[in-house]
């Protein structure tokens, strides 16, 4: 039995530590004796050298003055750039302190990707259903298990569902620049990532909400 | 006040926030060829990188007042123009380019060159048809990476062609460093099965 059999072959990641110089020595040990882990690490120079040699082919000198006065004629156009302020995401974050890091950034780019893609969310009409006289019982009160009794169109947000009253006014005041400033991006396929990084009871609260919403447009259309 | 290239950035950053778009024309100037090279190896032609950087600048002007000096305005005009990119990439059909690659200006300046037999006065010792199959191989190359799945193809861009630690790739990513090592090593497996004529594993 040659020594390299009585070691597992090395992981991605330790293939990766081995080229760079970061594999602990006992593990490299493995590589210097086995044939198949040092076949990996030569698959992987010879592709890495491949990729090295596509170069970044140097624009005309003209085009940098070009891009640069794209540039200024946009910022032209644009208010100057506020100093830093207090975020409502920091607000947000603070209503969240009970949940890990993961859940909260995802919930918070799962908020801000929904009130972008439902209009968010109906808030014009959340907020005529909270100050107008004679509004119409709202829906998405039913959203967190409420109770059978319909609620008066204060109970609906104020006591039966604070929580996520006070996200919606939150949210209002929050821009795509506030969360691109806070890191809430909404990365390439951050959604899917939320939903599955949130508990399932985190999950179904949210689903309520959006079922909720969705209806409430619906007839509303 | 004036500026020129030894205005430090902080002073820069707080000049623009005063109100002088001048000294945001300074960072342009001194951050423009970094932040286009990192949209052009993501999309991988001049056209969208330049509408990338273009659109990067502008990001970074609007939030300019969050940048707090923790990290280089470098690195912070960095960020933006990945994350930028992977927006563009994420909304974007996934790319179906052909690995017989499509006319590489510098593969058709090679095979251009060769015809008109001016290759045949190359004094560096190579063979005279090696410029076009070496620019011929990196189209190949190129749409290779164009095709792989996009989380690999960032980890692959970010640590080859920009040298950023597993750790800053991992952030940027929203990854641990782990993943971000067994990404860089599923993006090079890919590209060799690619290269070799296979599928995507």
């Amino acid at each position: 039995m040659t020594p390299h059999t009585m070691t597992p072959h090395l992981t991605p990641e330790e293939l990766i530590d081995s080229r760079e110089r970061q594999l602990p020595s006992a593990r490299q040990a493995h590589v210097d004796t086995c044939a198949v882990c040092r076949a990996k690490l030569a698959e992987i120079d010879e592709v890495l050298l491949d990729v090295a040699a596509v170069d970044m082919p140097e624009p005309s000198p003209l085009f940098w003055d070009h891009l640069s006065a794209r540039i200024r004629d946009r910022v032209a156009h644009e208010p100057p750039p506020a100093p830093a302020r207090d975020n409502p995401l920091a607000r947000l974050g603070g209503w969240l302190t009970g949940w890990s890091a993961a859940p909260r950034w995802a919930f918070a780019a799962v908020l801000i990707a929904l009130c972008a893609s439902l209009g968010w969310l109906g808030l014009s009409e959340l907020r005529r259903d909270r100050t107008g006289p004679v509004a119409p019982a709202p829906r998405s009160v039913q959203v967190d298990n409420a109770p059978a009794h319909a609620p008066t169109p204060e109970t609906a947000v104020d006591d039966g569902d604070s929580e996520w009253a006070l996200m919606v006014q939150m949210a209002e005041d929050v821009t795509w620049d506030d969360a691109e400033g806070s890191s809430l991006y909404v990365r390439p396929a951050a959604v899917d990532r939320a939903l599955v990084e949130l508990t399932a009871e985190e999950r179904d609260r949210l689903l309520q909400l959006v079922q909720a919403d969705l209806a409430r447009q619906n007839k509303k259309s | 006040m004036a500026f020129d290239e030894h205005t430090d950035d902080r002073a820069l950053v707080q000049a623009t926030l005063d109100g002088n778009r001048a000294a945001f024309d300074l960072i342009v100037e001194r951050y423009r060829r970094n932040v286009y090279q990192v949209c052009f190896r993501f999309v991988g032609n001049h056209e969208d990188a330049s509408d990338l950087a273009q659109d990067a600048f502008i990001r970074a002007y609007r939030a300019l007042g969050k940048f707090k000096g923790e990290a280089a305005l470098g690195t912070w005009l960095h960020r933006i123009a990945v994350n930028v990119s992977l927006n563009r990439l994420a909304l974007k059909r996934p790319s179906h380019e052909s690995l017989d690659a499509g006319p590489d200006p510098r593969a058709e300046e090679g095979r251009a060159l060769a015809s008109e037999g001016r290759l045949l006065e190359d004094t560096s010792g190579e063979r005279p048809d090696e410029p076009m199959m070496r620019a011929e191989r990196a189209a190949i190359v190129k749409a290779a990476i164009a095709r792989l799945p996009t989380k690999q193809r960032a980890t692959l861009i970010l640590r080859v062609y920009h040298e950023l630690p597993h750790e800053e790739i991992a952030h940027m990513l929203g990854s641990s460093v782990g993943a971000v090592k067994a990404n860089f090593f599923h993006a090079l497996q890919n590209l060799k099965r690619l290269l070799s004529g296979g599928p995507l594993g």
